[in-house]
């Protein structure tokens, strides 16, 4: 497989980004009207989805840093479209989009199969995990409650990541607009 | 899902529009991690108060579009305003009630710092949108900070894309209602929501991608070496602005400090 990027690749990355900020930020009004309703855990419950960009583009572009980007990205553009995090969602890209590239990186960025792209939310989930760990002080909260949210969160990032990231890329192929990336040669 | 109202750039020549976008930015993402580490009232509304005056006299941005352009993170503002004014990590002095809701004092008070921290964003958000073209800075990321022209322009086509997306959420609203499709309401109906929007946006967002491809590539674009039209260059006035910019955020923070009033955001990068 041909590691170089092509233009075609780019601007489908590109999109993904966008469309994918766009989704996260929905995705910000719901989880604060779920937290509303039902307390903290909610964030872990629903975080997987603000993976789930990362994967999507990783699993249809197959390049490496395809998914590091596709966080940066989407982060990069939440920032100037007005998620109430600021400027620090640099950091939380950079550390999610980080996290669900190593077990790609790890084989080659030439596995897609689902349990690599479950791996893949799944780091994305305890990196951000570790990251939280100091940005709210998680230290503060109880054992019990810690573990509940890393195991939530974990399994939230391989649902909401990493298989529907592969569901909605999978739907999305259907329509036929992906041509000419990796994927359809992969098969 | 109500799609933010973004990157509608103000074009006017302005001071600031000839500053290089790079440093720009990069100005504007300084002062917003220092507005991230802040927590105190007095700094925050300093720091947004020195962004609505760079804005206005430096950007030339009329009112009416930083107005429009806050709105959003008002929106976002007042969210986590009344979340932390009736659900408070502590239990304090109840202010007043509303029905079943009690106002807490404390968490009012946390309440209004996020807010405005929210409008700092804003404000150095729409600092750098509402004076910046799109294609000025592609140009500049790709000649000041190196990164390779391909990755630059597919950046800019997906940016130019953006005002589409709207239309295209509308379009997609429309279609669905027409079928007899309503919107739910609550947190089920949103999910459903989300959902039933997804696909379509997706699909037609990357069919796009696609076109856009085919025509950068007959255009030839990504081919080494390439040369540039127009050059961007660092001169000693964008060094200018960056410096001003940050050392009037420097000061207010030392005023604040000075006053005892500064405060960092506890508990959550450090202690």
């Amino acid at each position: 497989m041909n590691m170089k990027w092509t233009t075609r690749e780019t601007v489908f990355l590109a999109m993904i980004g966008v469309v994918f900020a766009f989704l996260y930020l929905a995705w910000v009004q719901l989880w604060l009207a779920v937290q509303a309703v039902t307390g903290p855990l909610a964030m872990d419950v629903l975080f997987g989805f603000w993976f789930s960009g990362s994967i999507f583009a990783a699993y249809l572009i197959r390049k490496p840093f395809a998914s590091f980007l596709a966080a940066m990205l989407a982060s990069f553009i939440q920032i100037l479209a007005g998620n109430p995090a600021g400027a620090v969602l640099l950091l939380t890209g950079l550390v999610q989009g980080a996290g669900s590239e190593v077990p790609l990186a790890a084989f080659r960025w030439r596995r897609y199969s689902v349990p690599v792209l479950l791996a893949a939310g799944a780091v994305a989930a305890v990196f951000s995990f570790i990251y939280n760990w100091f940005r709210f002080s998680y230290w503060e909260l109880e054992a019990g409650l810690l573990i509940a949210m890393l195991v939530i969160r974990v399994a939230s990032g391989m649902l909401l990541g990493g298989l529907l990231g592969k569901l909605l890329a999978d739907a999305v192929r259907k329509t036929g607009v992906t041509q000419g990336l990796e994927i359809e040669r992969a098969e | 899902m109500n799609p933010p109202a973004l990157f509608e750039t103000y074009e006017r020549p302005s001071p600031l529009s000839g500053v290089n976008p790079a440093i720009k930015l990069a100005t504007s993402i300084v002062v917003m991690l220092a507005a991230s580490v802040v927590f105190d009232l007095q700094s925050l509304s300093g720091i947004f108060a020195l962004g609505l005056v760079v804005a206005v006299a430096g950007g030339r941005v009329p009112l009416r579009v930083i107005a429009r352009g806050l709105v959003p993170f008002a929106l976002f503002g007042f969210g986590y305003f009344w979340m932390n004014a009736v659900l408070p990590r502590e239990a304090g002095t109840v202010l007043f009630e509303i029905g079943p809701l009690a106002v807490v004092r404390e968490g009012a008070l946390n309440g209004v710092r996020f807010a405005v921290r929210a409008l700092c964003f804003g404000i150095y958000s729409i600092v750098f949108v509402a004076t910046t073209d799109p294609t000025d800075l592609a140009r500049s990321i790709n000649q000041n900070l190196r990164v390779p022209a391909r990755f630059t322009y597919s950046a800019l086509a997906a940016y130019r894309y953006l005002p589409t997306l709207k239309s295209e959420l509308h379009q997609i609203r429309a279609a669905h209602r027409l079928r007899g499709l309503g919107e739910g309401d609550g947190v089920r109906g949103k999910v459903v929501q989300i959902y039933r929007y997804t696909i379509p946006l997706l699909a037609a967002s990357l069919r796009r991608a696609g076109r856009v491809a085919d025509s950068m590539e007959t255009r030839g674009l990504g081919r080494e070496p390439r040369t540039d039209f127009r050059a961007v260059r660092v001169r000693t006035r964008d060094w200018l602005y960056a410096a001003g910019l940050l050392a009037a955020v420097a000061a207010i923070l030392l005023a604040a400090a000075g006053a005892g009033v500064l405060e960092l955001w506890r508990g959550r990068l450090w202690e």
